[in-house]
């Protein structure tokens, strides 16, 4: 239930928008409870309903900017391989990380993570957000964002890195971070080596 | 996930790209036991991946606490009278 809303709350951006979405998604449901196949599905298929109700009756009006990269190929997702990723790891993010200096760092989270998640685009706040906040696994996502599990997958590893970017921005700016020069090799060429 | 056509030797050898591949399937509940082992044992012994472990693993936690949401009571309520008109 507290997944279902939570998928809700993303989707509509207000709480009372996304309690109606949950009624009814779940009165559909119930009313519907005949045509579903195979009762394992059973979450993963609450989630498409509650998705298909979601675009029918509230995306016009939602508060959240509508996201476009919602309806891009899912080719464009796919595409986010290893490559993608190592040019755009924030080297330095991990090796401050490491730092001794954890006190600072953790604080710094503490006060930094929620305007990070903030910061990051619609289609990868969302995803992050079902994902490690309302525990949704991949296929259920797919159902309640309507792409492809694999789109939920690259679309994850590619939060995080871009959650990790801002992250970095954002110690530097605070002036918390330092370039890391006397760490050794780059991140790339510590991977290309083993 | 394992749709992912990599062939490993011996199925035990993996190097650290596929240890990160396996490490963000891992920390959202998605990797199989098999590879669960094959990723720890690479992290045994590559000092970075280990790093990056803890990092990611500390980073989603956080993301974990930063906005979890809670279906209010009143919400509860509806869908209770909502399922005795049934
Ligand atoms: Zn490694």
């Amino acid at each position: 239930m507290d997944a279902l809303y939570g998928v809700a709350l993303r989707l509509t951006g207000k709480s009372a928008d996304a309690e109606d979405l949950v009624a009814e998604a779940v009165t559909k449901a119930w009313c519907a409870l005949d045509s579903l196949e195979n009762r394992a599905h059973f979450r993963s298929w609450l989630f498409r309903i509650l998705r298909n109700l979601f675009i029918s009756n509230y995306r016009k009006q939602s508060v959240r900017p509508v996201e476009i990269s919602w309806s891009l190929p899912a080719a464009s997702d796919e595409e986010y391989d290893i490559c993608s990723w190592l040019a755009e790891q924030p080297n330095d993010f991990l090796q401050w990380w490491a730092n001794p200096e954890r006190e600072v760092y953790n604080r710094f989270l503490g006060e930094q993570i929620m305007s990070a998640i903030e910061e990051l685009p619609e289609a990868f706040r969302v995803t992050v957000l079902l994902i490690n906040v309302e525990g949704l696994t991949y296929d259920e996502a797919a159902e309640a964002l309507g792409v492809p599990a694999g789109t939920i997958r690259s679309r994850m590893k590619r939060g995080r890195t871009l959650l990790q970017k801002v992250l970095w921005q954002q110690a530097q700016d605070a002036g918390l971070a330092v370039q890391c020069q006397d760490k050794g090799e780059p991140y790339e060429q510590q991977l290309t080596r083993s | 996930m394992n749709n992912n056509s990599h062939d490993h030797k011996n199925g035990d050898e993996i190097g650290c790209l596929d240890a990160i591949e396996w490490l963000y399937a891992w920390l959202d509940g998605e990797l199989d036991e098999q590879s669960v082992s094959q990723l720890e044992q690479h992290i045994s012994h590559c000092r970075s991946c280990f790093s990056r472990r803890q990092m990611e693993l500390e980073l989603t936690a956080r993301v974990e606490k930063s906005s979890k949401s809670r279906a209010p009571g009143i919400l509860q309520d509806r869908l209770r009278k909502l399922m005795d008109e049934f």
